[in-house]
């Protein structure tokens, strides 16, 4: 039976149930640790709609004070809108209060450096060493701080931002009927002020109540997006948009009431990036080929990094790409607004290269280099890892291996890759191909492999 | 030594950063969440010390994570606390202060349902739960949530203003040394809603930096308010400490007046008002107080020195502390209530406080507190 992760202290950052799991004194802890690392000086902080939210802004408060820093309260806000703001106002690093696309009884602690940037791996290990020496930094009585609420200043400056790369007069002339899923998270309001009040669309959104919970599985997902789907099609949408807690993943839903695939929003991003943006492509090793078909297009290279928006970030970064992402998670990386996952700047493309081609979203989907996509899990038991990635290499041995995460092996015209969870004792396999049944032969070959 | 804490009975107490930290916060206010009773609010009030701020917030992320909901009044003085805890039917309330300490301590006070101090069984029951640290955390469906409560001190007078003639105050010429504590708030409040016409000097409340010591000695009552009592012409000083719990008076010629006699004073002003005719007092102080509670057919009531034992004797229908009670139930309970007792002084109505009790538990703390330095 899979171990249960109720709580999980790590180099990522804190995630737990909330309930004696993720406590307020471990919150304020985590937060000292944090405040220590970073400096006395300035430390912006936001959260999601979860219910916790308000318990643990506090908790983190607690902490960030205790360590001597001032605390910038962004409230309810989207996480991208955050490190936007971090960066802008030259403060020493921030904190996210959100578990993202987790269930509402978790809770976590997302962390930002100076540049409003996920910490790095020197960063993740050196605080978390700090926080096992419990050797915080403790302000004295006069150099305590207080808690500063700026609850307009972010949305503002993250609107204007994606607003400056993409051509709003465009899309506004264009009066798009947009239906949106807003997962009543942290984008709920600002989602509704950007796409109607902003590039004037006529909008029909659902579950934009951020005093509400969660009203579906909270990762935007083709299966968790019917309603979002059938408000398309009954509304006759141009295109319906899906949001996560917290405002960094989307998925989209082109004018048939169809979800797409990731890995397609995705490529529409890039491709319409790429347009005017100078630069590279980073993607995970799991994301499709059709990027590198695309980067190809337009004379561009791509880089592979193991799974994980922080490290796809890093190798964006090291190279100065244009754009960047993960095609599983819905993320979508453009460094011009920000270095980060964020779903407005998504929406914006994509409204962005409807308005200027004068294509519908299923058109668009449809001039996109097509593959076959598949995956699925496979539970192991615990030591046969390794002799498990061992026979599947040797049992492909015509493909190109890569081993930076997991295993993938990699032909002209097919891939597959294999890759433990972090949390569970479970593989991951992924495979694509040009055809269907190419990805179907494929898939069921590794299967057989990993199963016997 | 430049690092302390103590935990006791009494509460937590300590130099911020040095001995107090955030941790020992949340797990005494978690300690407190896991104790009282859930389904009814926790009032939470502050001096105007910084590390407030953090502690405040650890406390507050505590009580909502053990599923109470949280009443914040704000910087306001502990009786504040004390009076809105019934006032509002909460199960009961916290006040972070470390009162008359130097400004680099801080506490956290600990109240039950009607706003008196827990008893010595209660206060051992949340020491146990602290020690104990198996908190009763809710789930994320359960918590608390806070509210912020900016009027808490404009009720207190109202209620104080029910008993009391606060506008027969207008002749009287007083003035009052806030030691940069919540009493300034409170006394600039009662000017402009009553046109008492304090003069406050040491008003200025940034948490920071304090005039001196805020402790209610009759020596510090003399260094600062002695040399303004003849020039000024006033009848009265008071010297309020930084949570205005404490409070300590200057006569008309600048003299301190001992806090030995602040208890018989108001046992001989209120006994005659009052139903109960019982008065509870520490072994230590004055045998005056015998004196003065015979002429009125009362009796005294002995019990061991601080302020945990004169709540202990109290009980629910005795001591003066508690029949003066009586006489103002419609003003809520608070068993010190500098501000109160600071009208009573010249008002003759009928509210007391500072029992002389807490006069010596002060001096002890104080030496403690200024050895610890």
């Amino acid at each position: 039976m899979a171990r249960q992760h109720l709580l999980k202290v790590g180099v990522s950052g804190v995630r737990g149930v909330i309930g004696g799991f993720l406590t307020p004194a471990l919150g304020a802890s985590y937060a000292q640790a944090f405040g220590t690392y970073v400096g006395k000086g300035r430390v912006v902080i936001g959260r999601d709609t979860r219910t916790s939210g308000e318990m643990l802004t506090h908790a983190v408060n607690c902490g960030l004070l205790a360590a001597g820093c001032e605390v910038i309260d962004l409230g309810v806000i989207p996480t991208p809108t955050i490190q936007i703001y971090i960066a802008h106002t030259r403060a020493r690093g921030g904190m996210a209060l959100t578990a993202s696309h987790n269930p509402p009884e978790y809770n976590a602690l997302k962390l930002f450096n100076r540049e409003g940037q996920f910490f790095n791996q020197y960063e993740r290990t050196e605080l978390l060493d700090l926080f096992h020496q419990s050797d915080f930094a403790r302000a004295g009585n006069d150099e305590i701080r207080g808690v500063r609420q700026d609850l307009t200043t972010a949305p503002a400056l993250h609107l204007a931002r994606v607003l400056s790369k993409v051509d709003a007069d465009a899309i506004r002339r264009r009066r798009f009927r947009v239906a949106l899923d807003g997962v009543n998270g942290a984008g709920s309001e600002l989602s509704v002020r950007f796409l109607q009040g902003v590039l004037g669309t006529q909008l029909e959104a659902i579950s934009v109540d951020p005093t509400k919970v969660f009203p579906r599985i909270a990762e935007p997902r083709p299966d968790t997006l019917t309603e979002l789907a059938e408000l398309v099609r009954r509304s006759g949408s141009d295109v319906g948009f899906g949001q996560d807690p917290d405002g960094d993943r989307l998925a989209v839903c082109d004018e048939t009431g169809r979800v797409l695939d990731n890995d397609d929003v995705l490529a529409l991003a890039v491709h319409r990036a790429l347009a005017f943006t100078p630069g590279d492509v980073v993607v995970n090793l799991t994301t499709s080929a059709a990027i590198d078909d695309i980067a190809m297009a337009h004379g561009r290279k791509v880089y592979r990094t193991p799974v994980g928006a922080a490290n796809v970030v890093e190798m964006m970064q090291a190279v100065g790409a244009a754009i960047g992402g993960e095609g599983s998670s819905g993320g979508i990386i453009y460094p011009a607004v920000h270095l980060c996952r964020d779903s407005y700047t998504a929406m914006a493309l994509v409204l962005d290269l409807m308005a200027e081609t004068g294509k519908t979203v299923s058109q668009l989907v449809a001039e996109l280099p097509r593959y076959t996509r598949l995956s699925g899990k496979v539970a192991f038991e615990h030591g046969r890892l390794g002799t498990l990635m061992q026979s599947l290499e040797e049992g492909f041995p015509d493909a190109e291996t890569n081993r930076m995460d997991g295993l993938k092996l990699s032909w002209a015209d097919r891939w597959l890759h294999v890759r433990s969870s972090n949390t569970e004792p479970l593989l991951r396999l992924a495979v694509e191909a040009r055809t269907a049944e190419a990805a179907q032969a494929l898939f069921d070959d590794a299967w057989r492999q990993l199963t016997n | 030594m430049n690092s302390a804490l103590r935990i006791s009975h009494v509460g937590l107490r300590g130099i911020v950063g040095k001995g107090l930290t955030a941790t020992h916060v949340m797990d005494f206010a978690a300690a407190f969440g896991t104790f009282l009773e859930p389904g009814r609010p926790v009032v939470l009030g502050r001096d105007p010390r910084l590390s407030g701020n953090m502690i405040r917030e650890g406390v507050v992320a505590s009580l909502l994570g053990c599923g109470h909901d949280v009443i914040d009044l704000g910087v306001v003085s502990t009786p504040v606390v004390q009076h809105a805890i019934q006032r509002l039917d909460a199960a009961g309330g916290i006040a972070i202060s470390a009162s008359h300490n130097t400004i680099d301590w801080n506490a956290l006070r600990f109240f039950g349902p009607s706003g008196i101090y827990l008893n010595t069984a209660e206060a051992g029951e949340l020491l146990d739960i602290y020690h104990l640290r198996r908190f009763r955390y809710e789930e994320w469906n359960r918590l608390g949530k806070l509210k912020v409560v900016d009027t808490a001190i404009d009720a207190y007078l109202d209620e104080i203003a029910r008993v009391f003639d606060l506008e027969s105050l207008r002749p009287l010429k007083v003035v009052v040394d806030c030691c940069n504590g919540t009493s300034a708030l409170i006394l600039r409040r009662m000017n402009e809603r009553f046109g008492c016409g304090f003069i406050l000097i040491n008003e200025r409340v940034d948490g920071r930096t304090v005039a001196h010591t805020p402790n209610t000695s009759a020596s510090i009552v003399e260094l600062q308010l002695g040399p303004l009592m003849k020039p000024l012409g006033a009848d009265a000083g008071f010297l309020f400490d930084m949570d205005a719990d404490r409070v300590a008076l200057a006569d008309e010629q600048g003299r301190g007046i001992s806090e030995e006699l602040i208890l018989p004073m108001l046992a001989d002003h209120l006994l005659p008002l009052s139903a109960g005719k019982l008065v509870i007092a520490n072994l230590s102080s004055t045998a005056l107080l015998e004196d003065v509670v015979a002429r009125h057919g009362g009796r005294v009531l002995r019990v061991p020195v601080g302020r945990q034992a004169a709540i202990d004797g109290g009980g629910d229908d005795a001591a003066v502390p508690v029949c003066l009670r009586r006489d103002c139930e419609h003003v809520g309970d608070s068993d010190d209530d500098a501000a109160a007792g600071a009208i009573c002084e010249r008002d003759f109505g009928g509210l007391s406080a500072t029992p002389d009790s807490e006069g010596r538990d002060s001096a002890d703390e104080f030496e403690y507190s200024s050895a610890a330095d």
